[in-house]
């Protein structure tokens, strides 16, 4: 049996018909999608109606431009539709899942199917659900004759969410990114399901991501600011616990002048005297005046810091207002929709959950550990190369650049 | 296909009463018919596990009708059946109230069918204290793709006596497990004739009481000889439990070596 199950009709345009043949009411038709139906309400003036990830239409003759909305009663089973009320035999019945184009079966704006439950199945089989991986595991892994004779299912469920986990942070592709505007507080709250980031940028009016780069040294966000009395003590509140104030840092950094760090000094002599000092305040900005410039800091697109204590990403002033995009990694367990995997990295994840089970058993003998150790690591730089798209057609362009000579 | 019991008694009568040994009434037959049943259900258990090994060696073969674990694991059909487990609420539980007894769980299957899509799935059957370990970790807690249960017992009315529960997370709409059953005990039922004979009332007749094996056809050579054992000991003959006894080691023999 083909992988693929769905028609191209079904996967391109989100829609399956039917002809009713029934005389009686409760009728039934079950839909095949590879997505499964989200049903809240068959009305439309109920609020639930809006959950539906679909509408229904009928046509007495199937003929384009015939389709209305169906708006009688009607359930949804396990993907089974189910008509309360008898259709005329022979009535032609399409279900078509929303769509951001809203479909070719409503005839009014308000009939359309507008949404984008399509389009979140396009390009699916790129990857394998977890569930799906777990399950053939269990078939190709576990049983008589075979390296695992027997493994708990929570065993297998576990590791398997374990290696996904690993394989998010350094071996499959991020996909997870936010566009965002900076406010004038400077700071973005941190995605829900961030783990780190992978880059910061902000987007110039070309479209072309400026990348921003963390503080470092620059500054950095206390994670505790307790208030002193004059002796330099914490003071505490009725509770017993510290009373903690706002960070002056932070509010120094978000005022600062980011010229005066990045070398940008020249845009009047103010700034010029402010980075030789000449004011005479305490410190300076002379940032790497003794050594030339320092290529960390002597950028313009700005910076960003992680400030842990209010979970939030702060940015420095020169950013205010800009649209930035924030590219981070995710663990891929967050939400049931992130776990799946990349067929190309599927070899990979068997390999990591045999190697973690045995690994974790009493009694298994140590060269076959190794091996399955050596086996996962291969499968896993396999998978990292592979998911890394190294096309050479690609690469040889680059390097074209690079005034080199490559065969190829 | 199930061992006839008449057939069963009148080996076992004609073989004791060969030389004029003895004879087993047929109240005596059955009783001792459910007990080598019994024991012979009880063996496939063990001798599975035994010949398992052959399969985790890999040294298993792979004919059609010579794969030992194979025949053992066949010979459980008649025991083998799918049963609908029922929910009480008061106990939280799952429970069987239908016909037999169970003897195991087998594989355990959860529908969830108020959902969409339904779910079907496949349930792990722990101890009580994996089930609060494996609740306690995010990463294995319970889903509807892959619930846990396990086993108490409970007090179920009408019932008096505690039994067995099965508890699930998250609760399904319906449990069906796929269970082995115990044996029915065999009945040689009959009628008495004009002589006062024992005329034997055929399985299925009417008024009769009578029960076939439900042990496979391949088990009616064990139960004779198993059942001659008890006979010799019943008319205090050694010589049958002797014959018998080297009969029956011979079978267990050749299927385990």
């Amino acid at each position: 049996m083909g992988l693929i199950t769905e028609t191209n009709q079904q996967y391109y345009q989100g829609a399956q018909g039917f002809l009713s043949n029934q005389v009686a009411a409760g009728e039934s038709f079950s839909t095949t999608f590879d997505t499964d139906l989200v049903f809240g309400d068959w009305n439309p003036a109920n609020a639930d109606y809006g959950l539906n990830n679909f509408k229904l239409y009928t046509s007495a003759n199937g003929f384009p431009g015939t389709y209305a909305e169906y708006l009688l009663a009607y359930t949804v089973v396990n993907n089974t539709i189910t008509f309360t009320a008898a259709l005329p035999v022979g009535t032609f019945v399409a279900v078509q899942l929303k769509i951001l184009n809203g479909g070719q079966y409503g005839q009014t704006q308000i009939e359309k199917a507008f949404g984008d439950t399509v389009e979140e199945n396009y390009g699916s089989y790129e990857y394998i659900k977890l569930t799906d991986a777990i399950d053939n595991f269990m078939v190709g892994y576990v049983g008589d004759g075979k390296l695992l004779q027997k493994a708990k299912k929570s065993d297998v469920l576990f590791f398997a969410k374990r290696s996904l986990q690993e394989f998010s942070y350094d071996t499959l592709k991020s996909i997870h990114s936010q566009e965002l505007t900076i406010p004038e507080s400077l700071s973005v709250i941190i995605p829900q399901d961030y783990v780190n980031y992978v880059r910061v940028s902000w987007i110039d009016q070309l479209g072309v991501k400026r990348i921003i780069y963390p503080t470092n040294n620059l500054t950095t966000s206390p994670y505790s600011t307790p208030i002193q009395d004059t002796e330099g003590m914490p003071t505490q509140d009725n509770f017993g616990e510290n009373i903690e104030g706002t960070s002056i840092t932070e509010e120094r950094w978000k005022k600062a002048n980011d010229n005066l760090l990045n070398g940008q000094f020249a845009n009047n002599i103010d700034e010029l005297m402010y980075f030789q000092n000449a004011y005479g305040f305490e410190g300076s900005w002379n940032w790497g005046r003794q050594y030339g410039l320092d290529p960390q800091l002597s950028q313009v697109n700005g910076w960003f810091n992680i400030n842990e204590r209010d979970g939030l990403m702060s940015f420095s002033s020169n950013l205010a207002g800009k649209l930035i995009v924030l590219e981070y990694i995710s663990d891929g367990l967050g939400y049931d929709l992130d776990t799946k995997v990349p067929k190309l990295a599927e070899d990979a994840l068997y390999a990591s959950i045999l190697y973690s089970i045995v690994s974790t058993r009493s009694g298994q003998q140590e060269y076959l550990v190794q091996r399955l150790q050596k086996d996962r690591r291969a499968k896993l730089r396999n998978a990292k190369i592979r998911l890394s798209n190294i096309k050479l057609d690609e690469i040889v362009q680059v390097m074209r650049g690079k005034s080199k000579w490559i065969k190829h | 296909m199930a061992v006839s019991v008449n057939t069963v008694y009148q080996t076992v009568l004609y073989i004791i009463n060969k030389e004029q040994r003895g004879y087993i009434t047929p109240s005596e037959f059955s009783s001792l018919a459910t007990q080598v049943q019994s024991e012979i259900f009880m063996t496939y258990f063990p001798d599975g596990n035994q010949v398992n090994r052959l399969n985790q060696n890999n040294t298993q073969n792979n004919t059609e009708f010579f794969d030992m674990f194979k025949d053992i694991s066949y010979k459980l059909y008649p025991f083998e059946k799918e049963a609908a487990f029922s929910y009480d609420a008061t106990s939280d539980g799952f429970y069987y109230n239908g016909v037999g007894t169970i003897y195991k769980l087998g594989e355990i299957i959860s529908t969830y069918n108020t959902l969409n899509p339904t779910y079907n799935s496949i349930t792990q059957l722990t101890s009580k204290s994996d089930y609060s370990e494996i609740t306690r970790s995010k990463l294995t807690s319970p889903t509807y793709s892959y619930p846990i249960a396990y086993t108490t017992n409970a007090i179920i009315a009408p019932a008096t006596l505690s039994q067995l529960l099965i508890k699930v997370s998250p609760t399904p709409n319906i449990l069906n497990i796929n269970c082995l059953f115990e044996p029915s005990s065999p009945v040689w039922d009959f009628t008495v004739g004009a002589l006062g004979q024992f005329i034997f009332n055929p399985v299925g007749g009417a008024g009769s009481n009578s029960t076939d094996f439900e042990l496979d056809i391949s088990e009616k050579n064990n139960l004779v000889t198993n059942i001659l054992k008890y006979c010799g000991i019943i008319i205090n003959d050694p010589t049958v439990i002797q014959v018998a006894e080297q009969e029956s080691q011979q079978a267990s023999n050749n299927v385990k070596s």
